[in-house]
Formats: C-alpha cells, sequence, structure tokens
C-alpha cells in the first residue's frame, strides 16, 4: 500500500479534490494518471487492498492481431497504470467502500482512509459483476462464479479444487477453465445450465453452438487458436447443435459440451457430485442419461451486469441497452453522462474488455480536463478523435464478450443524440 | 478436498515469498499468506462452509469472490458481517464466520440471511 501513498490519508476525515475517481481498475487509473496529469488534484477510491480491480485476476494468452498470441498480464498492467497515476500525482483511498453519494459532490466513505470526499467532477468506473446462475445446489460452498476461480487461480494462487466441472459455456467460462487446467485442476467439461426460464437463451444448445463458431471463425485471425482446437477433425458445417457430439470437443484439451447440461450441484456441507445430462435436440434434459460426476469444484458462468448504482445515484439517465450486458449510463463520444459533472469509464457503460477501458479512462480523463477549463475546445476535440479512432481498431481486434456490443454503443450512440433532456428517467432501447 | 497452491503458475512462474501468518477461524489456527484476503487463506486450508445461513442452517462460502455477494460474511475481532473475500489475512487476528444472529432474532422473518 506504501507505493500508492495511501498511507498518506490516515487520520484524514474530510478531503477536498477537484475530482473523484470511483474504482481503480482499468478505467479508473487511466482517467487518473490522465487527470492528475493535467495538474488537477485527484482522489481514486477503491474498496479492494490494491489497485487493479479485475485486472488483477485477468492472466491469459490474447489472440493478436498478427494472427499470433500474446501474453495479457493483468497484475503488471495494473502495477503500471498504478504506477502511472501515482507519478502523476493522484492520491488512492484503498479498503474504501462507497455508502453515499451526494450533491456537490460529497462522497461517504467507509474504510481505512478519509471518512469523506469532496470533488467537482466525478469519473464513475465501477465495472460490472456476474449474474448468478441457480442451478439447484448453487449455494453450496464449493461452488464459485468462474470470476471468483480466476482470481483464486491468478491473484491468490490457490488451486479452486482437483476436479472441476463449469457451468456455463461462453467465451469467459472458456478461458478460465483453461487458466484452472493448466494451474493443475482436472477440469472434467464445461457445460450448459440447466434448461429454464431462469436460463433463457444460454440454455439453448443451438445458441451455444452460434457462440462456438463465431469464437472459432472470428475473423480477421484472432480466434485462430480456439478455431485450431474446435475445429480440428470438424468441418463447421458438421457443428450444427442437432449432429454436435453428445460427449463434447476438446477445446485445450476440455470437453466442451453444448449438449449437455447440469441439473442440480449436490453435497452435504461442501460440493460433493453435479449430476449432469444430454439435452435432447429440443433442449430437454434426456433423465434416461442423467448421471453422477463427483467433483470438488463447481464454477458457475453466466452474462455481466454494469454496476450503475453510482451513476443512478448521481442522477444519470440509465439506457437498456441487451447487447451492452443491460443498464448503462447514457453516455456521449467523450463519456460525458446526462449529468453535467459526472464521467463514466470501462466495463460500467457496457461490457467489453481491459484494453478498452483502459482507452476509456483517457477519453473520461481528458474530457473531464476539458470541463474543468485544463484543456482548449480545439485540443479535446482532437483528443476525442483520435481515441474514438483507437477505440474502433481495438474493438476490430478483440474478441468480445458480447457478440453485438458494436450494435450496442450504435444504439446507445443514437439514444445520446436524441436524449430528449438531462434527468432521472430510464430510457429503454426497447421503447425506441 | 485440500487441493492447495499453484506452486508453479504456467505464466506467473513459482509461488512468490509472502510471510505466513497465522489468524485463528472460529479459534482454530489457520496459516495464511500475509496480506491475502482471508477467505483465499481459508479455501487454501481446506475450509471452505464460513457460515450457516438462515432458519434452515444453511452453509455458505465464497461465491463472488470480489465482494459483492456478501455470501462470505465474518466477524473480525469482534467487527461483524466484514466480507472474508475483501479483508486481508494478518497475524492474530481473530476471524469467525457470520453471526446470523439477525436471522435468528427476528423468527426467521428473513429470507434465508
Amino acid at each position: 500500500m506504501d507505493r500508492t501513498g495511501a498511507w498518506k490519508l490516515m487520520g484524514v476525515r474530510l478531503m477536498k479534490v477537484d475530482v473523484a475517481i470511483i474504482g481503480a481498475g482499468p478505467a479508473g487509473l487511466s482517467a487518473a494518471a490522465t487527470i492528475a496529469g493535467r495538474g488537477l488534484s485527484t482522489a481514486v477510491i477503491d474498496e479492494g487492498a490494491e489497485p487493479g480491480g479485475r485486472l488483477l485476476g485477468q492472466v491469459h494468452e490474447l489472440p493478436a492481431a498478427d494472427g499470433t498470441t500474446h501474453l495479457w498480464n493483468g497484475p503488471r498492467v495494473a502495477a503500471e497504470l498504478g504506477a502511472d497515476a501515482t507519478k502523476a500525482g493522484a492520491r488512492f483511498c484503498l479498503r474504501s467502500v462507497v455508502w453515499g453519494l451526494f450533491p456537490g459532490w460529497r462522497i461517504v466513505l467507509h474504510g481505512q482512509g478519509p471518512q469523506e470526499i469532496e470533488a467537482r467532477y466525478l469519473v464513475l468506473a465501477t465495472g460490472a459483476m456476474m449474474r448468478s446462475l441457480a442451478v439447484p445446489g448453487w449455494t453450496l460452498p464449493g461452488v464459485v462464479t468462474v470470476g471468483a476461480a480466476q482470481m483464486l487461480v491468478n491473484h491468490h494462487r490457490v488451486l479452486p479444487g482437483r476436479r472441476a466441472i463449469v457451468i456455463g459455456i461462453d467465451l469467459l467460462s472458456l478461458a478460465v477453465a483453461q487458466q484452472m487446467s493448466a494451474a493443475g485442476v482436472k477440469v472434467e467439461g464445461v457445460v450448459m445450465p440447466p434448461p429454464g426460464p431462469l436460463a433463457g437463451e444460454a440454455s439453448e444448445p443451438k445458441r451455444v453452438v452460434d457462440e462456438l463458431l463465431r469464437l472459432a471463425t472470428w475473423a480477421p485471425s484472432s480466434g485462430v487458436r480456439l478455431a485450431g482446437r474446435l475445429l480440428h477433425g470438424h468441418r463447421a458445417s458438421d457443428l450444427v447443435a442437432s449432429v454436435f457430439p453428445r460427449g463434447g470437443i476438446k477445446v485445450w484439451d476440455i470437453p466442451v459440451m453444448p449438449r449437455r447440461a447440469a441439473l442440480e450441484i449436490r453435497g452435504n456441507d461442501t460440493v460433493h457430485s453435479v449430476v449432469l445430462a444430454d439435452l435432447t435436440t429440443a433442449a430437454e434434459p434426456d433423465m434416461r442419461t442423467a448421471h453422477e460426476l463427483e467433483v470438488d469444484v463447481v464454477c458457475t458462468s453466466s452474462s455481466l451486469a454494469p454496476l450503475t448504482e453510482l451513476p443512478e445515484i448521481a442522477g444519470c439517465t440509465l439506457s437498456h441497452i441487451a447487447d451492452l450486458g443491460g443498464y448503462v449510463p447514457l453516455h456521449g463520444p467523450a463519456l460525458e453522462t446526462t449529468v453535467e459533472t459526472v464521467f463514466v469509464a470501462g466495463s460500467v457503460t457496457g461490457v467489453e474488455d481491459a484494453p478498452t477501458a483502459i482507452l476509456q479512462g483517457r477519453l473520461a480523463g481528458d474530457a473531464v480536463a476539458h470541463a474543468a477549463g485544463r484543456i482548449s475546445d480545439a485540443e479535446h476535440h482532437a483528443h476525442v478523435e483520435q481515441v474514438q479512432t483507437e477505440l474502433a481498431d481495438a474493438r476490430r481486434h478483440a474478441l468480445p464478450l458480447y457478440p453485438r456490443v458494436r450494435e450496442g454503443r450504435a444504439l446507445l450512440a443514437e439514444l445520446w443524440r436524441q436524449a430528449p433532456s438531462r434527468g432521472m428517467d430510464r430510457v429503454s432501447s426497447k421503447e425506441v | 478436498m485440500h487441493a492447495g497452491r499453484v506452486q508453479q503458475h504456467p505464466i506467473l512462474g513459482p509461488l512468490p515469498d509472502v510471510p505466513l501468518v497465522t489468524f485463528t477461524f472460529n479459534g482454530q489456527p489457520v496459516q495464511g499468506r500475509d496480506g491475502e484476503s482471508i477467505a483465499a487463506a481459508l479455501w487454501a486450508a481446506g475450509i471452505r462452509v464460513i457460515r450457516y445461513a438462515g432458519r434452515r442452517r444453511e452453509p455458505r462460502g465464497l461465491y463472488c469472490g470480489i465482494g459483492h455477494c456478501y455470501e462470505c460474511r465474518v466477524t473480525v475481532n469482534g467487527i461483524p458481517n466484514l466480507r472474508a473475500c475483501m479483508e486481508t489475512v494478518r497475524a492474530n487476528l481473530a476471524v469467525e464466520g457470520g453471526p446470523d444472529r439477525g436471522v435468528e432474532a427476528d423468527g426467521g422473518t428473513t429470507h434465508e440471511g
């Protein structure tokens, strides 16, 4: 904590700054460096013990634009972004939970730093959280989200278990299954959630197979690693849901089974087993195939939801954009919101990856510096255009968690153009 | 059940040296790596049940791992309702699971605590 200077704040009750940034993930950290770099006093607030947010658990190989792969070392990126922000003069309030936000802005905290922060501008970089996947038995100790499993393996260096099953087939669950496997966990398979209204589309084999094919054939070259494994020995045209092998196909040597679902998780005090069954072509479990598989950890994966409580409390208009993960604060091209002194960055604006969040942090930081009169209109507009170009480029090469993120962004831009007034009403994309 | 540590990480390499500290969980000594989360230390020690919730005393433990779900609530040095996934391990901490007294006290009207 010393390297972030947080110790200097011990015992301080009220802290006055130009800008408060809530969330010390990739977006908040890059916004902090940009804003403090313009000479504005900046506080970065996070409830974690160290800066980085979800970066701390992200250690994986990413497909590169040139067809090769490169390592993504989240903890290292977090350390670099944190050092940049500190060097620029940003101050950190870690282990601090925001429990109140009042116009002015007054931010009320619980934690080891100041109890209250007064700021002229806010950057809300709160990120996203994983929705729960309701499988019978999901509250048993030993059932964790894939996000928790990722933090255990990569951040805490704790083995989640010896034998694991992963429920929910998507990009994130496949990545975490691979990370667990590489760390020494025997991953018995990545299977579907139980069919039913709670699981929705994620329990339809056809949709999941389509999603796998999207991942496998992602243009131009980003998906090579997955494609090579997924399509090995198969023609893409063979991999339709109705003939997809019941036993799944192996991706990174892990069986991925869009035609098998977990029906129940069993155990007394902790996870002991999971009940699996094949799905019929009508996406119903074939109970004749039901069987029990012993595992000591179950990882569940569902969609991610932007964490919009603080933008909502601040009075920002929210819009429902399913392709961005749900409700997001309505925002403009410079990440300004419907509330003049509030800016947003990162997954709270729509669920995307860390490189995108870092660029968005720069963009929001620049917008704050402009609002505070630290940079001219001309310079600001040039920056917005430049970072927007970089964002578009990053999105072309990224393998998005949400397949239609670009459509979601376009819809949001349209809603922003149409925004009639500033207020607290929720504008639903369904109403447009 | 006791799966232990990722000694050799495929990308990050060998487990870094971090001082071990001893704290107690429900009175029993547990060793953790200084500064890691209480939840991580408990999991590495093979302890998964953190508390028993609600009228049916259902076991609960680490779930989301990032401070959102509040399933891993513990009492640390007498301060109740802290999240084991957010609180860090230090020597001589006294950690207890729960409490879930609020649920019992009101006759179980709260949904599963």
